[in-house]
């Protein structure tokens, strides 16, 4: 009868252990210690450019601009720039960035015509550390699809960065 | 203990193992997003200025470029003949860069004809004779 007793009362004490790690747990999940926060900072500009044939013009995540094919860019009108983002979280937290796969951003000039953009870079690689007080930053670039015969204009559109915190 | 109470105990263990581990999940991917505007600006429609001659085929010669605007143009009055970029065929590569230009005018109701200097900067291998065209622009004020 006792050592009946006995372990009945370890499975409770077990019991409890467990239900103690759950709210402690879930105290953690549903109170953040520390906000995380990814914010776009600066936007991803191509800049002004003439289109007289099928071309691509790349912005770099240093903000340089190269052209391919029929696309020549111009120094005149608004300036090329990559877009910047601010990542704010746990000191010394590590995380990664996702960008958007090629082809799935478009831009619209709001006349019926688009152009999309592809190859998005950054200027981190891998895993990434945030300083001692939870802050980082990381620019992006990308590609431009420029069709033969593409209607002048402004275009426009938005793309998404997600950022993982491990 | 019965053996249902046995059965009991070992499934809400269980249970409570995978809420564990899906808490456990949860903490170590948290993911943020953002959305950034994209965008771009084309100034000239393709078909407003074109080339209508070519270099001489010595690439290393000084050659005059012919450029035709047409009449769509002649909503932007002041025109500069702005430095001309770059050659658009394989052939005059070794010669692309254009080292200086000349001619400035104003678009008429019909359109201009302006004539542009073209100096390679740089001096590519003897060709045979023929033709290139070099592709030129016309930057706006």
């Amino acid at each position: 009868m006792k050592n009946l007793t006995l372990h009945v009362q370890c499975r409770g004490w077990v019991s409890l252990c467990l239900r103690i790690l759950c709210v402690l747990r879930l105290a953690s999940c549903c109170l953040p210690t520390a906000a995380q926060n990814l914010n776009a900072t600066g936007n991803l500009s191509f800049g002004t450019f003439v289109a007289t044939s099928a071309g691509t013009v790349a912005v770099a995540p240093d903000g340089s601009r190269a052209q391919t094919g029929g696309a020549f860019v111009l120094d005149q009108g608004g300036l090329a720039a990559a877009a910047q983002f601010s990542v704010h979280g746990k000191a010394n937290a590590t995380y990664a960035i996702t960008l958007p796969a090629d082809n799935t951003v478009a831009m619209s000039d709001g006349k019926g015509h688009s152009m999309t953009v592809k190859a998005f870079t950054s200027n981190l690689s891998g895993l990434n550390i945030l300083s001692k007080n939870g802050n980082g930053q990381f620019n992006i670039g990308a590609t431009l699809n420029v069709a033969a015969s593409q209607a002048r204009g402004s275009y426009t559109g938005t793309f998404a960065v997600i950022v993982n915190y491990q | 203990m019965t053996q249902g109470g046995r059965i009991a105990v070992r499934l809400t263990s269980f249970v409570l193992g995978l809420c564990l581990a899906a808490l456990e999940g949860l903490t170590l991917l948290q993911a943020r997003a953002a959305t950034a505007r994209v965008s771009a600006t084309i100034l000239a429609p393709s078909p407003a200025v074109s080339v209508v001659n070519s270099l001489p085929p010595e690439v290393s010669a000084t050659g005059t470029v012919l450029v035709h605007m047409e009449s769509a143009l002649t909503a932007a009055p002041e025109v500069r003949m702005a430095e001309p970029v770059s050659a658009a065929e394989p052939a005059v590569n070794a010669a692309t860069m254009l080292g200086s230009k000349a001619g400035d005018g104003t678009l008429k109701g019909s359109g201009m004809t302006a004539a542009v200097t073209a100096v390679p900067s740089r001096i590519g291998p003897a060709k045979a004779a023929g033709t290139d065209t070099v592709r030129v622009l016309v930057e706006f004020n």
